[in-house]
């Protein structure tokens, strides 16, 4: 990441992961800095969600080290696969939970209230907040666990897949409230298999397939030959207005039938 | 009215009454986190684990509630640690450890001729044997219980909504699953003389599942599911005098009927059918 730019909030040193005999993670050294906006970029598979776990505490590594910034915060958007959308909660309820005050008993102060309130309100859905989480569009659900993640005040948010399934004028939002975020100061980690619509608006990628394949800019690590050694697939690359388009290199498709 | 008051000639009565109100309230409480983090089994589990420290206890001649109690503790924590290996799951985990103790105290029951009425109260729940001691016991456990949890409302929720991601935001889960599954055991032992092992899971899982049936906010839940508890737990122990069946069995039928009647108002709407389905669905 730019050196010296902005201090380091998580540092992860030769850090390795396994599910019981299985490695899916090996020497992986990887920063993010305050503000930095970066994109986890792989295949199913690969080992990208793992790596965002670790990042927030929540794996421990097998090997290597974390280092965090004292007293970091950190929001985690989860994939909406698997969140249980059949729990009895409110979207208000959603939210309070990520709140930082460490309260005993039920409810919370209106100074908690207030900021769930007006956190989605900025997000554009403070008019669904006593509404069931399910009862949203996968848009606006999307944006409730933004909401739980920033009601953290936090340092660091970290979102798994948050493109997965919605569409396009919502990818476009989520995208400038993250952009948003990182000019409030906050570093942003998001995980993504899409490489047009979402890796390629970011300014800085870390491609993954096990271990750090590459990272840097869009310009510099969505290349073919960064592309074939992560997703084990040939892409080619062509450029509109700056930003890197990857197509599919098909093998010719055999007609059926003779046509 | 003579109906309602006769009963309380009886001190038994009067005892088993109060008991069976509090047991009922406690398990429904308790049960909402038991039902929504998918663990109804641990329930069921853990009521069977417990019964082969109650017996071992009997016959050694120690306290039950010393006795049981430590042999449940021990229990609850030895399935939460397996539960937390993902590896092997919490059903698999709950099954090996809860039959093999509960094995344990059928064994040591079929060694020991005129055993048996007290093997059926236990499996099945008898308030005849309740007295005052008894009383204050249900009384403060279940005041403990319901103080914790209220008390820690806050990281339990998140907790039972997402363990995973509760963690990242600071909420001491391995902390909270140790302190939980002490907190049912502790129910468990609590409730088992008038609920019996066989029918505690039922009361843990009525009671949320009927309330998840109506509401969709948590809070609410919660509220909902201990008014039906203790007054099933009221009506139950009337029935059980009247028609002098089990007190466990009259409590967990009172609440059967009061699922049903639920089920049957909530599944005209599509909207209870849902809410069922999603008791079970995660």
């Amino acid at each position: 990441m730019d050196e010296g730019a902005e201090p380091t909030l998580v540092h992860l040193e030769s850090v390795a992961y396994a599910y019981a005999e299985d490695v899916v993670l090996d020497q992986v050294t990887l920063g993010i800095d305050r503000r930095s906006l970066v994109g986890i970029v792989g295949p199913s598979g690969s080992g990208k969600t793992t790596l965002l776990k670790i990042l927030g505490g929540v794996l421990d590594p097998i090997r290597g080290s974390r280092i965090a910034a004292a007293g970091m915060r950190i929001g985690y958007v989860p994939q909406v696969e698997t969140v249980n959308w059949y729990f009895p909660v409110t979207v208000d309820e959603v939210v309070l939970m990520g709140s930082p005050e460490r309260r005993i008993g039920i409810g919370y102060t209106k100074h908690e209230r207030n900021r769930a309130h007006n956190l989605l309100h900025d997000l554009g859905i403070g008019h669904f907040e006593h509404r069931h989480i399910r009862e949203l569009s996968g848009g606006q659900q999307q944006r409730v666990f933004i909401a739980r993640a920033l009601m953290a005040d936090p340092d660091l948010v970290l979102l798994d897949e948050p493109m997965s399934g919605v569409d396009v004028k919502t990818r476009q939002d989520v995208l400038e409230i993250l952009s948003d975020l990182t000019h409030q100061g906050v570093a942003v980690v998001l995980t993504t298999h899409d490489l047009n619509g979402v890796a390629a608006h970011l300014p800085y990628i870390v491609c993954v397939k096990g271990r750090v394949v590459a990272e840097g800019p869009p310009g510099e690590t969505l290349v073919p030959s960064v592309l074939l050694e992560t997703f084990g697939a040939e892409m080619e690359l062509i450029e509109h207005e700056g930003h890197p388009i990857v197509i599919d290199k098909h093998p010719p498709t055999r007609s059926v039938g003779g046509r | 009215m003579e109906v309602l008051l006769d009963p309380f000639r009886f001190e038994f009565f009067r005892n088993g009454l109060i008991v069976a109100t509090i047991s009922g309230g406690i398990c429904a409480l308790i049960g909402v986190y038991v039902v929504l983090r998918n663990m109804s089994y641990i329930g069921h589990g853990l009521s069977h684990a417990i019964f082969g420290g109650a017996v071992a206890s009997f016959l050694v001649g120690i306290n039950f509630y010393l006795g049981a109690g430590a042999w449940g503790f021990a229990s609850a924590l030895m399935v939460n640690r397996v539960a937390r290996r993902r590896s092997i799951g919490a059903d698999a985990a709950i099954g090996v450890i809860t039959t093999a103790s509960f094995a344990f105290g059928v064994a040591l029951i079929s060694r020991n001729a005129g055993f048996t009425r007290n093997f059926e109260a236990a499996l099945f729940g008898n308030v005849l044997g309740v007295n005052r001691s008894d009383v204050i016991i249900v009384t403060v456990v279940a005041a403990a219980v319901a103080g914790i949890l209220i008390a820690l409302y806050r990281p339990m929720l998140f907790l039972t909504f997402d363990a995973d991601v509760a963690s990242v935001f600071g909420v001491p889960t391995a902390r909270l699953d140790a302190l939980f599954a002490l907190l049912l055991a502790a129910t468990v032992i609590a409730t088992m003389q008038v609920l019996g092992v066989t029918l505690i899971a039922a009361a843990l899982v009525i009671p949320p599942v009927v309330a998840r049936m109506v509401t969709d906010r948590f809070r609410t839940m919660l509220a909902i599911s201990v008014v039906v508890g203790v007054a099933s737990g009221f009506v139950g122990m009337y029935l059980s005098f009247y028609l002098d069946i089990a007190s466990g069995a009259s409590i967990v039928l009172t609440q059967a009927s009061v699922f049903v009647l639920v089920y049957i108002a909530t599944s005209r709407g599509r909207s209870g059918r849902m809410r069922l389905a999603g008791v079970s669905s995660h």
